[in-house]
């Protein structure tokens, strides 16, 4: 329980969410900026003419109109979480017996990683010469487990009531619970040697996380109520780096890297209720809530496919 | 098609149909309604002034709570908040208190001994709000104990731990309402108080295993409670019996029927070992969440010595939890025996406010046995929501036994004692990390042997991990002793007391050679501890005038088992040798006077045969109907000429009801109890309130002792017209002593006890100072001849000077006697003597008759010569009751700010056998009336019993005019000087005997 989910937070994932509107690519129609259907875009046309237009430096024609690329891969989420102790609060009746407000030593949470399918989805700007684009990442619906670290998950939450009792309370385990998460990312991105076959690229950008259907899942904490998990929003600078290929035509191939500079994520469970196996007098205890901070510095590694239109 | 920018759209579309998870149903808490009540439902053995205590969840109506009562055309009860009792609804106003208006508590109820009542609470005392109360059935239901006897009833156990005792009867289908845990005490309460002198362990009380060996346990008894304790913990058998044998006789002498409960203790320890718990009982000003009172402080109601609230100071105690999975929705626990809580001293003061030198220093209150504690599920509480909230938390509920001691050695003798079957209830809240246990009981203290004092106890025990309980191995320590070490003068069957500064270890005090008797040879004894004092009673009466030695070994312990350190006493008992033995009399009868009596009326009973026809008749003798007859001799009976009469006119004594006509129409049924010199009748039921009675004494009319009469241990019949003469077997015998009396209502504000000349000189009652009597400086006067007249030229006392610093000499009377003393209550502006004061607490004095030892003296008369050794022989000292009013006395405060008593007593003084020249020469000294105006402090023995000690403020004259053959010959003057009259007024022990 205790911090459940937080750490989902981190998700600092990259991923971002289609939840509810998938996207058909095949919907997808690109225009130029005169409007019309960019039906030449694609890869950069040999030896443009010279002209006012013409880039300052560069090995490439200026476009005439922004450049899509759309890749297809695998999104590697490593979360990178830490978390200061979990703090008890709002300890009252027979839980006080057992255990008090504070930290609880030598608690911890983390997230496990994901991987999943995504999409990049990236436009380069006319005006820089088709070298300085936007990018985001388009994913389904990531989900985190949180787990529970340390004597949280190794130790009774509350072994001994007045210190001499045992409760008969076990120790929680490592599952505590899990979260949607939708962590957009936009960032800007250079594209360096425009017209090679290899173009490495560099971005900076911005990640917004949001964390939703957060559910504790421990069987200890859910036997008596459902308590409630509320992670707080974060937002997160990133940092990429990447490496497109051209692999044929259109084809590119690319394999790109975000590292975020962390989510400060505050998470916290309500309404958490212990049955007392040894106390069947009360039955179960309230314990009140927990909650945990949890920095996330998730890295985010996309391996894809696509094309450039 | 979808232009592009539809992209972040369903981003948002995504974002915003992300909610967080839903919850599921919370654990109910509490709705409004009833919490808590004291007594609990179905609690039986209540003590008579329980304060009734019902708690709620919420502030409740003051108007409709304070609405009243009243019974509806159908006979169910109208209102908010009403008990009825057998009588109907009981009128006693309703208080509301409580840290918010919580509690409604009903104070000053007398509960009607044995009665059922039934509490109606109404959800109209919240407001209409309230969702666990009944508009028409009770919600409590309760049976208040009974401490008095029934008389001509056995007695019944009425309940085992608080259970209907069926549920520990094999078969009965019943079952307890708590579990029976191995560490549990077993308590027993009963219809009526038992004759501690019964209750033997191993023998009438017997706790067996599932072998039928004999468990060790320590048996407590105190009226109608038993207490069984077994040494160690029950876990050697799955079974255990116990059983209650026909020995056992309540106070009357009827029999208990043999009866046996089957006990199958549940193991309490987790893995074998004990959870131990640290408790604190912290003062403060703080009102209970579920009693209303102020916690840890008792609340005492007693006219005798005023309302009283005694605090406890911080006290730590020991308590061990039982395996709280072992038994369902309750948890037991046990608070060893031992333990103790400190509470400030009990203010002495008679009617609230006068000091007396009682002092008591801090009190100590033991556990005299593991207490039994369960935590449970509220019963008030909807099953359906959880067990526990801040509202209305788990119920607690605790069985004790107390001992109560004090810190100072007089204080400790007065007033140390047991009170068994404590029952108390509350709630169990969790506080602070903590399990704060607040809890009500009502338990009765004895005072004084005088008054019961109801007293209310709220006790908060909070959990503590930040303590240790405080351990005990100071040796128990001895604070005072009756016999005094060195004594000579005690009664041969004298109940020999040794009080400690602690309560003791019954088990360990009643083991074979605990403590001895030692006389010419061992002296069996039985030993019984009550409190903290060892009762030694020898099992056959002691020789007269014999040397004793008392020895109190280590084998005598503390609660905590820590060996008393070897006590020996050494006492000599009376010595009743003479060459002239008198014949029994009475010394004080209650109802009535100690003389036979003639001359009545209508309107009064009569006065003293053979007294003056000029005597003052005596008012109608009346008796209390919750009072003893009792009968004070002057000397030692012979027990085995005591014989209750059995019908009409029959044995020795007679306790007869009359009817209007005064006619015998039966025995009045009771229990005669025979003392070494008093004779205490005790009606079965107490005495009809208006109906006549009559108790008869026969002496038979001659000087031999016949079957039938009843004689003193000399062997000569008793002597009912001492008036007539009382020195030798010619005065023996005389017309029946009669004395018919009215039984009155019993009052909860008078306090009767009958007071006795101690120490006395004269302790075979012949008036005369016999060889191995042992003058005192009490209870005598000195006699001092002043002058003469006439033909008498001088006279002088013979003896030893009675008063060697003055230059007179003066010649000792030592007085013996005993005076029926009726307290009353406090009052203020009392005129006393024409003078007023403050307040006084009026004391009437029993008209009853003081015994002096015969005077000597030489005179030298005119004509006659000198007559040497003229005798007074034994003198008596009537006290009058002129124009038949009560002799009255008021307890005032005296000169040191300290209670004292100040009386006027009228006399008659008679020389009923003084023989002048071989009866030649004639006395005025009968009927003759003097007045001693007497004051001194109320006080308290060494042992702890009430003293009076009083003295003549003023000098006494006494002229004594002589004659011959009907002429007077002269005067000789006398006197009492000033403060040498002194008597000592002796209470008898609270614990019985003296």
């Amino acid at each position: 329980m205790r911090a459940a989910g937080i750490f989902v937070a981190l998700a600092a994932t990259a991923a971002t969410a289609l939840a509810e509107a998938p996207i058909d690519l095949d919907d997808i129609v690109l225009e130029d900026e005169d409007g019309q259907p960019a039906v030449d875009a694609g890869p950069p046309e040999p030896a443009p003419a010279p002209g006012p237009r013409r880039r300052r430096h560069g090995a490439g024609p200026t476009p005439r109109r922004g450049t899509w690329h759309l890749r297809a891969g695998i999104l590697h989420v490593t979360p990178h979480a830490s978390s200061g102790a979990v703090v008890l609060s709002g300890v009252a009746g027979p839980a006080s017996l057992a255990v008090e407000n504070g930290p609880i030593a030598g608690s911890s949470t983390d997230l496990t990683s994901i991987t999943t399918p995504a999409l990049l989805v990236g436009y380069a700007v006319p005006a820089w010469e088709g070298e300085l684009g936007v990018e985001t990442v388009l994913a389904p619906p990531v989900t985190f487990e949180l787990r529970a670290k340390g004597t949280i998950a190794e130790q009774s939450l509350a072994p001994m009531v007045l210190d001499t009792v045992p409760t008969g309370i076990p120790p929680l385990g490592p599952e505590l619970g899990r979260t949607k998460a939708l962590p957009p990312i936009v960032t800007v991105v250079y594209r360096a040697r425009r017209g090679h076959r290899v173009r490495p690229y560099v971005g900076v950008g911005v990640s917004y996380f949001h964390a939703y259907d957060a559910t504790i899942t421990n069987p200890i904490l859910t036997e008596v109520a459902t308590p409630h998990l509320a992670i707080d929003d974060a937002v997160s600078a990133v940092g990429q780096l990447g490496l497109d290929v051209r692999v044929a035509g259109r084809v590119h191939a690319t394999l790109d890297v975000k590292a975020l500079s962390g989510y400060a994520i505050a998470a916290r469970v309500d309404n958490i209720h212990v049955r007392t196996p040894a106390f069947p007098l009360y039955e179960s205890v309230h314990v009140g809530a927990v909650s945990v901070d949890v920095v996330a510095r998730p890295v985010l590694v996309t391996a894809g496919a696509g094309v450039n239109f | 098609m979808v232009h592009w920018r539809r992209l972040w759209p369903a981003v948002l579309i995504a974002t915003a149909g992300c909610e967080v998870g839903e919850d599921g149903p919370p654990p109910l808490t509490s709705e409004p309604g009833v919490i808590f009540s004291y007594p609990h439902d179905g609690q039986r053995d209540v003590p008579l002034g329980a304060r009734l205590v019902v708690s709620f969840t919420d502030p409740v109506d003051v108007a409709a709570v304070t609405a009243g009562c009243s019974l509806g055309a159908d006979g169910g009860v109208v209102g908010a908040f009403c008990v009825r009792g057998p009588g109907g609804l009981v009128a006693t106003p309703v208080l509301v208190a409580g840290p918010k208006d919580n509690v409604v508590l009903l104070e000053s109820a007398a509960w009607e001994a044995g009665a059922t009542y039934e509490v109606f609470v109404r959800p109209a005392v919240l407001w209409g709000k309230a969702t666990n109360l009944d508009a028409a059935a009770p919600l409590v239901r309760f049976t208040a104990g009974n401490p008095t006897s029934l008389g001509g009833r056995a007695p019944t156990v009425i309940a085992v731990n608080g259970d209907d005792p069926a549920a520990y009867v094999a078969g009965s289908g019943a079952t307890p309402r708590f579990p029976f845990v191995d560490f549990t005490t077993i308590r027993v309460a009963l219809s009526e108080p038992l004759d501690p002198a019964t209750a033997v362990y191993g023998d009438t009380v017997r706790l067996v295993d599932a072998d039928g060996a004999l468990v060790e346990a320590a048996l407590l008894t105190q009226g109608p409670h038993l207490t069984i304790d077994p040494v160690a913990d029950l876990t050697n058998s799955p079974r255990y019996r116990l059983e209650l044998g026909a020995g056992l006789h309540d106070l009357s002498g009827d029999a208990l029927a043999p009866v046996a409960f089957e006990l199958a203790p549940l193991p309490s320890r987790v893995g074998g070992r004990e959870l131990a718990q640290v408790l604190a009982c912290i003062p403060g000003r703080e009102p209970s969440y579920a009693a209303g009172g102020f916690i840890n402080q008792v609340e005492l109601t007693a006219p005798l010595i005023g309302d009283a609230t005694i605090a406890m100071v911080d006290n730590t105690l020991a308590a061990v939890m039982a395996n709280p999975a072992g038994f369902g929705p309750l948890i037991p626990l046990t608070l060893r025996k031992g333990q103790r809580l400190t509470m400030q001293p009990l203010p002495v003061k008679l009617g609230g406010e006068i000091a007396t030198p009682l002092t008591t220093g801090p009190l100590q209150v033991q556990m005299a046995a593991d207490a039994t504690v369960y935590l449970a599920r509220n019963p008030f509480r909807d099953p359906a929501r959880l067990p526990d909230d801040e509202l209305a938390p788990v119920a607690a509920y605790l069985a004790f036994d107390v001992v109560v001691t004090a810190s100072d050695a007089v204080g400790n003798a007065a007033l140390n004692q047991q009170v068994l079957g404590v029952q108390a209830t509350g709630l169990a809240r969790i506080y602070d990390g903590g399990l704060e246990i607040d809890s009500v009981g009502g338990l009765d203290l004895d005072l004084l042997g005088l008054d019961r004092a109801t007293s209310n106890m709220v006790l908060r025990l909070s959990t503590t991990t930040a303590r240790a309980a405080p351990g005990d191995d100071a040796p128990p320590r001895v604070t005072s002793t009756f016999p005094a070490d060195g004594a000579r003068d005690v009664p041969a069957d004298a109940a020999l007391r040794v009080t400690f500064a602690e309560g003791l270890d019954a088990a360990a005090a009643t083991r074979d050679g605990a403590v001895t008797l030692t006389g010419a040879a061992a002296v069996p004894v039985r030993v019984r501890v009550d409190g903290s004092t060892l009762i030694v009673t020898p099992r056959q009466p002691l020789a007269y005038g014999a040397a004793y030695t008392l020895e109190v070994s280590g084998m005598v312990r503390d609660l905590a088992g820590t060996a008393a350190a070897p006590t020996r006493l050494g006492f000599r008992t009376v010595d009743l040798a003479t060459s002239a033995p008198a014949p029994l009399a009475l010394a004080a009868a209650r109802p009535g006077v100690p003389c036979a009596l003639d001359g009545a009326t209508a309107t009064s009973p009569g006065r003293c045969r053979d007294g003056a026809s000029s005597d003052d008749r005596y008012a109608p003798f009346a008796l209390a109907a919750d009072l003893p007859v009792e009968l004070t001799f002057q000397q030692p009976l012979d027990r085995g000429t005591v014989t209750l009469g059995t019908a009409c006119g029959t044995g020795s004594v007679r306790v007869e009801r009359l009817d209007p006509s005064g006619a015998c129409t039966g025995v009045a049924r009771g229990r005669l109890v025979v003392g070494e010199d008093r004779l205490s009748f005790i009606a079965d039921g107490g005495w009809e309130p208006g109906a006549r009675y009559r108790v008869v004494i026969h002496g038979g009319d001659d000087g031999d002792c016949d079957a039938g009469e009843l004689c003193g241990r000399n062997r000569l019949p008793f002597n009912s017209d001492v008036l007539d003469g009382l020195a030798d077997r010619g005065d023996a015998g005389g017309a029946d002593l009669v004395l018919p009396f009215v039984a009155a209502p019993a009052s909860a504000d008078r306090y009767a006890m009958t007071t006795r000349a101690w120490p006395v000189a004269d302790g075979n009652g012949n008036g005369v100072l016999d060889a191995g009597e042992v003058a005192s400086s009490t209870n005598r006067a000195a006699m001092r001849i002043v002058g003469t007249s006439g033909m008498v030229r001088s006279a002088t006392l013979n003896g030893p000077d009675c008063v060697p610093g003055t230059p007179a000499r003066e010649a000792c009377m030592y007085l013996s006697g005993a005076l029926p003393v009726t307290m009353g209550t406090l009052q203020h502006a009392c005129t006393i003597d024409g003078a007023t004061v403050a307040a006084c607490i009026p004391v009437e004095l029993s008209p009853q008759i003081l015994y002096g030892t015969s005077l000597s003296m030489n005179a030298t008369v005119a004509v006659i010569g000198t007559l040497s050794d003229q005798r007074t022989q034994q003198l008596v000292l009537r006290l009058r009751t002129p124009a038949g009013q009560p002799l009255m006395s008021h307890i005032v405060v005296g000169a040191d700010g300290q209670a004292a008593l100040r009386a006027r007593l009228p006399l008659y003084l008679d020389a009923p056998s003084m023989k002048l020249l071989a009866g030649l020469a004639g006395h005025d000294l009968a009927s003759k009336p003097i007045t001693v105006d007497v004051a001194g402090p109320v006080a308290f023995t060494a042992d702890g019993r009430i003293q009076i000690s009083l003295a003549n403020v003023a000098a006494v004259p006494l002229a004594v005019e002589l004659s011959a053959i009907g002429i007077g010959i002269g005067t000789i003057a006398m006197e009492i000087p000033a403060g040498e009259m002194k008597m000592q007024l002796v209470g008898d022990a609270a614990k019985g005997g003296r």
